[in-house]
Order: structure tokens, then C-alpha cells, then sequence
């Protein structure tokens, strides 16, 4: 994998979603939205991604159950999943961990940590 | 989207956030008992500090965060909704608006309640048990990500080190690729890369979904273990991993807990290239093919037809 990687962010603050597609944009990558967790599993079901960045704390499904929907589901169960709170507890991260996330983000974050912690785990250079 | 679309970006989401505030609010003054009322006021007050970060909004996100402790308190039955706390969390709704406001029109003022309220919120956090500093903007620091602060060792010197490394099978579960991880390492100075395939059973006990394989990598540059360790933050107890100075290292040492003993590697040994993650076979083979270059989609698979090819 060396070009435009496509990246999925699920995250309930438009604000954020915007700063997440606009980072990976210009660092080159493809990014959907998604604004919850059922859509953005529905979402992970319809497309072909290299990475899926997800928010913990939303509406109707939060970012374990995304995390848990993907790694059971049937399809691409191994993606790298990259969770993105505003948390740093190591409980949370612990808790991230044994769900099945490849890793994490605090957010605020700044955009070099962000592009780095996704090539990191997508390969893409 | 230049930052300043961003910015107007989140001011009216936040114009959204607070009118779900505002009729959360209301629904729990008419009626504290309904855990989605405290659920929907929590998470709106949650976005705003969330995306207020992201701006160096301090103001935003230290009252933020005040505010969703105590939401927190209350919604997990810790806090009860009595006078004082409905008398509380509506004000705090008020000075919120207040404090949008202050940083959309860039007044630097604050307002004239927030001091007040914060004292009346750390007030309430301490009656429900709960702590304040666990995760407020003092704790919005990027060291938690993965690019901690190296340590730095001001020598320019050659280091040499023993890097051994064993993925468990729950390092693929949880979405990682060893392949990633090495391109990561040869970023930091020359690496030479040894596979042992020996762990790989017969095909017909071959499991896809299991890990089978190790890697026996030699580092040198300019680079210290905390560089190396940080290329490993994310799978640390997802493997079996030892990290030592080049004269240090002895053969099979590699932590290991599980499965059959480390063996001398047998796989080809490979050249990684300082920066050009470029990974060639240095094995003679008997039948004289040319060198393997793989790019670091390099899998599993392709390692071990390299193998038995």
C-alpha cells in the first residue's frame, strides 16, 4: 500500500470530523464520515477501508460497540481501528485494547501525531 | 477548509449542542428521573469540550470538564438531582453559553459566575466521590499518543541493537501487521531482518489466524532504545519482545511465555534499508534465484512461500 489510503471516522461533533477529513486530506488520505456508531458500521459494511477511526462517546452505538461490530463482523475483521477520546485514563485504553483497538488518540490532537499514528498502522508512507 | 471555516464550523455545532443542552435541561427539571435526559445533556456537554480542544479553547474545556464530572456523577446514581444540583448544572448550562460566546466574539472575557460555579461543581464532585483531575486539559497532553518525548542522547554515536520480536496471535486480532512495525524500525537506522519460520507447522495443521512466525532484527544508527520502544507502544503484551544493546545479547533470549523454544532464526535473512523500507533476500539459494523484493505489503503468506520456494 502506497498511495491514498481510505480511512472511515465515526465521530458525533461535525467539528471533529471536519479537523479529521481536512488533517488526512491534506496529508493525503481518503476519509468518509460517519456522525455515529450504527452509521458508521453500516458505513464500514458498504466500503473498502484501510483504517476506521472512531470516537468512544456517541449516540446509539458507542465506539466499543463499533470496535466489537468489526472485529466480529465478516468483513476486512482485522482493520486497523484507531480510537480517538478526549480520556487518556490507561483504564480506557485497557478497555480499548481487549476490544480490539490497534490504538489510540487523545484528542486534542495534533495533526503531525495523527498522520503519524495512521501511517504507523496503515503502512501507507 | 482553512482553520477558520473550522473554527465557525464549531461554533455552530455548538449553537446545536446548546439548544440540546437547554431542552435537556428543561426535560430534568420536569422530570430527574429519565437516564437519557442526563445521557443527552452529558454527551452534549461532552462534544463541546471535546471539539473545544482542539482549538486551545482552555476556558471551554476546563469548565466543560467540570461540568461533565458532575453529569458523570449523576448519571451513574452517585449524584443524586436534588435543589442543589439542578440549581447547579442549569447555571452551568447559562455560563456555558456565556463562555461560547466569549470565544466566538475572541472578547478574552469570562464570565462573571464561571468562577463561582467551578467552586460549586468541585463542591458536588467531591460529594459524589468522583475526581476532577482525572482527565481535565492538564491532562490533554500528546505524550499519551505515541510520540512521547525521546530519550534524547546528545552523542552522535553508532548504536547496535538485538531486536527480538514474537507477535501473539491477538496482535493481528487487534489489527496490527508486523510488516508495519519493521518498516517503522528500518526509519530509524539500518536494519537487518531475520524471519524463523521453523514455528510453521505442516499444512494441514496450518491455522490462517495464527501466529507463527518471529523476527530476529539487528538495528544500527543513531538510535536510542526509547525510539525503538516507541515503535512498539501500541502491541506492547500483544507479544513476546526483547530490546538490548548488540554486545549485551544472547542467542535466544526472547521473553518468551508460550509455544515451542526460539530457535536460531531459518528463515533468509533480509536487508532493510535505511529509510527505503525496501526489504531484499540476501539468501543463496542453490538454485541461484534473484534476490526477492518486497515492498512492506510483504504478509505472512508472502514470507512463507519465500520460504518454501
Amino acid at each position: 500500500m502506497t498511495m491514498s489510503a481510505h480511512i472511515l471516522a465515526i465521530d458525533d461533533s461535525r467539528t471533529i470530523r471536519e479537523l479529521v477529513t481536512q488533517t488526512l486530506n491534506e496529508a493525503g488520505f481518503k476519509v468518509t464520515t460517519a456522525d455515529d456508531g450504527v452509521s458508521g458500521v453500516d458505513a464500514f459494511g458498504e466500503g473498502n477501508y484501510d483504517a476506521v477511526i472512531t470516537d468512544i462517546n456517541m449516540p446509539n452505538m458507542n465506539g466499543f460497540g463499533v470496535i466489537e461490530a468489526i472485529r466480529h463482523g465478516g468483513k476486512n475483521k482485522r482493520v486497523p481501528i484507531l480510537v480517538m477520546t478526549t480520556e487518556s485514563s490507561t483504564v480506557l485504553k485497557e478497555r480499548a485494547r481487549n476490544a480490539g483497538a490497534t490504538g489510540w488518540i487523545v484528542k486534542p490532537f495534533d495533526d503531525v501525531s495523527l498522520v503519524d499514528v495512521l501511517r504507523r498502522v496503515t503502512g501507507v508512507r | 477548509m482553512s482553520v477558520d471555516g473550522l473554527r465557525e464550523t464549531f461554533f455552530a455545532e455548538c449553537e446545536d449542542l446548546l439548544d440540546a443542552l437547554a431542552e435537556g435541561l428543561s426535560a430534568l427539571e420536569a422530570d430527574a428521573s429519565d437516564d437519557e435526559t442526563v445521557n443527552a445533556i452529558f454527551r452534549a456537554v461532552h462534544s463541546i469540550k471535546g471539539a473545544a480542544g482542539a482549538f486551545g479553547l482552555s476556558d471551554l474545556v476546563d469548565f466543560t470538564h467540570r461540568f461533565e464530572t458532575v453529569l458523570d456523577l449523576v448519571r451513574s446514581g452517585k449524584l443524586a438531582v436534588d435543589e442543589e444540583v439542578l440549581h447547579a448544572v442549569t447555571r452551568s448550562g447559562d455560563c456555558l453559553a456565556n463562555l461560547i460566546e466569549a470565544a466566538h466574539s475572541e472578547s478574552g472575557d469570562t464570565p462573571e459566575a464561571m468562577a463561582f460555579l467551578m467552586n460549586s461543581l468541585s463542591d458536588l464532585i467531591a460529594v459524589g466521590g468522583g475526581d476532577e483531575d482525572d482527565g481535565g486539559s492538564a491532562d490533554f497532553s500528546f505524550t499519551a499518543v505515541t510520540l512521547e518525548p525521546l530519550d534524547l542522547e546528545p552523542i552522535e554515536t553508532q548504536n547496535t541493537f538485538e531486536i527480538r520480536f514474537k507477535p501473539y496471535r491477538a496482535l493481528f486480532d487487534n489489527g496490527h501487521d508486523p510488516v508495519h512495525l519493521i518498516a517503522a524500525l528500518s526509519d530509524l537506522g539500518s536494519l537487518d531482518v531475520s524471519c524463523d519460520v521453523s514455528g510453521v507447522p505442516e499444512i494441514n495443521e496450518f491455522d490462517p489466524d495464527e501466529s507463527y512466525l518471529s523476527w530476529a532484527m539487528s538495528l544500527s544508527g543513531d538510535v536510542a532504545e526509547g525510539e525503538i520502544r516507541k515503535v512498539f507502544a501500541f502491541v506492547e503484551g500483544l507479544c513476546a519482545l526483547s530490546i538490548a544493546p548488540a554486545t549485551e545479547v544472547a542467542a535466544g533470549n526472547l521473553e518468551q511465555t508460550d509455544t515451542d523454544e526460539p530457535s536460531q532464526p531459518t528463515g533468509q535473512s533480509i536487508a532493510v534499508g535505511n529509510r527505503e523500507p525496501k526489504v531484499e533476500s540476501k539468501a543463496t539459494d542453490a538454485n541461484n534465484e534473484k534476490p526477492k523484493v518486497m515492498s512492506h505489503s510483504l504478509s505472512t503468506r508472502s514470507l512463507i512461500s519465500a520460504r518454501s520456494s
